[in-house]
């Protein structure tokens, strides 16, 4: 159990020095001024208060919470059961995804960067296990959800539908001449329309199969397999990278420990 | 242990299931009304088609006709420089998303003018391409002329066509 939670910890500790190194953490966007946020009040809250904006405006303000984001990390892998480095880690780390992703046009799916901590803020064993599996089950619908709207809003009925959104997802590439393999399966899929399609109804079977989920624990290993691979393709294919989300999908391998050992 | 989560968190802690209970309703009435929000995400990822056709615009900023290149970096660095600029460039050619809504939402109330001040991203001056591009590791001076390009990609066949046109042009106060 102790390994396991250690396991999940690091995984977002590798999580947060590729942010760190890519060059998005706090320090690295400060001086920055521009944001452009949506009609959602867990944005409109941190920006009322006016943390981010004083964060970005001084460089050594950003450092400091870099720094202090990395030692409570390392804190939490250290003392997995405690819980007041998570209690720390989950405001910093919320305020972190806020900040990135006011500034961006891709929202909502790497929230696992900061969702993952919550069951660490609950001390007792039985309270951390419900914790899990609540966390869980918002996982399981965060996929199950894609699929089923993709269903509802009625794409999987064109044949052109992943061609299309192929048509953006290079476009920098092409005009900055960085081209290779993945520019020219870019454009083998958008020729090939067909082949596109089957892979789009691939991606939405396996987000609709987070449902088994819901109903049995004992899939979870494959579901998070299935989840990689398709975080992995929507790499390859749509150049969105899942880091930010994989620590939270490795409490698929959590669950699945703590069912087995019968702990907690 | 067979019994559904929602049972054994009841067993376990009312106070819980309460929450637990108040954000299921929460989200279901948010999913309802294609609300997104944070702690309620609405993951319609490429589940809408916007332009069902096989064209594309992307947006590069130069420095003196030296173009500020991030397809290069690692990946969170790349989605950044390419998504603000696209923002940006939005921007400049109309109002913000959230200066309409709070028009609307707030209109007449003595609190619009605090959440316009503190929510809507500043357009004043094109200091921020200055910032910008040394993000990307462009070094600028007093005389760098900053110009915005988008391009646009048509895909045909085997060949994708890019046409070029200006959108900003400006040499930036030093």
């Amino acid at each position: 159990m102790k390994n396991a939670e250690r396991m999940v910890l690091l995984i977002l500790l590798a999580e947060w020095l590729v942010f760190f190194f890519s060059g998005v953490t706090f320090s690295s966007l400060s001086g920055n001024s521009f944001y452009d946020i949506k009609a959602d009040v867990f944005y409109w809250l941190p920006f009322l208060s006016g943390i981010p904006q004083i964060v970005m405006a001084d460089h050594w303000a950003g450092i400091i919470l870099d720094v202090f984001i990395f030692i409570c990390l390392l804190y939490q892998i250290r003392f997995p059961f405690k819980t007041g480095a998570a209690r720390i880690l989950f405001p910093l780390l919320f305020l972190f995804y806020i900040t990135l992703t006011a500034y961006l046009t891709h929202r909502n799916y790497p929230t696992g960067i900061f969702i993952v901590i919550i069951p660490f803020m609950f001390a007792g064993a039985m309270n951390r296990k419900m914790a899990f599996e609540a966390i869980r089950y918002f996982l399981l619908w965060f996929y199950f959800s894609a699929g089923f709207l993709k269903i509802s809003v009625g794409s999987i009925s064109e044949p052109g539908h992943l061609s299309h959104f192929l048509t953006h997802q290079f476009a920098p590439y092409y005009i900055e001449n960085n081209t290779g393999w993945r520019t020219s399966l870019n454009q083998f899929l958008i020729q090939h329309n067909s082949f596109a399609y089957s892979l789009f109804l691939g991606s939405v079977i396996i987000e609709l199969a987070a449902l088994v989920g819901f109903f049995t624990h004992r899939f979870d290993r494959w579901l998070m397999v299935l989840f990689l691979l398709f975080h992995v393709c929507n790499w390859i294919l749509m150049d969105i990278a899942f880091i930010g989300q994989a620590a939270f999908l490795s409490i698929l391998m959590f669950s699945y420990y703590a069912k087995s050992t019968k702990t907690g | 242990m067979n019994k559904w989560f929602i049972i054994r968190l009841y067993q376990h802690s009312k106070p819980a299931f309460v929450v637990v209970a108040l954000y299921i309703l929460l989200y279901a009435l948010l999913f309802v009304k294609k609300m997104d929000m944070v702690m309620f995400p609405y993951n319609s990822m490429f589940s809408v088609d916007f332009t069902r056709d096989y064209n594309t615009d992307t947006y590069q900023l130069k420095l003196d006709d030296r173009p500020v290149t991030y397809t290069h970096l690692l990946w969170w660095k790349k989605d950044f420089m390419e998504t603000s600029l696209r923002n940006y460039v939005l921007l400049l050619n109309r109002e913000p998303y959230i200066e309409k809504y709070i028009q609307y939402a707030y209109a007449n109330t003595p609190y619009s003018k605090f959440l316009l001040k503190q929510l809507k991203p500043s357009m004043h001056d094109h200091s921020w391409l200055k910032w910008y591009a040394s993000f990307g590791n462009k070094e600028t001076s007093a005389y760098t002329m900053f110009s915005i390009w988008k391009y646009h990609l048509t895909f045909n066949g085997n060949s994708i066509h890019i046409d070029s046109s200006l959108v900003l042009h400006e040499k930036l106060q030093p």
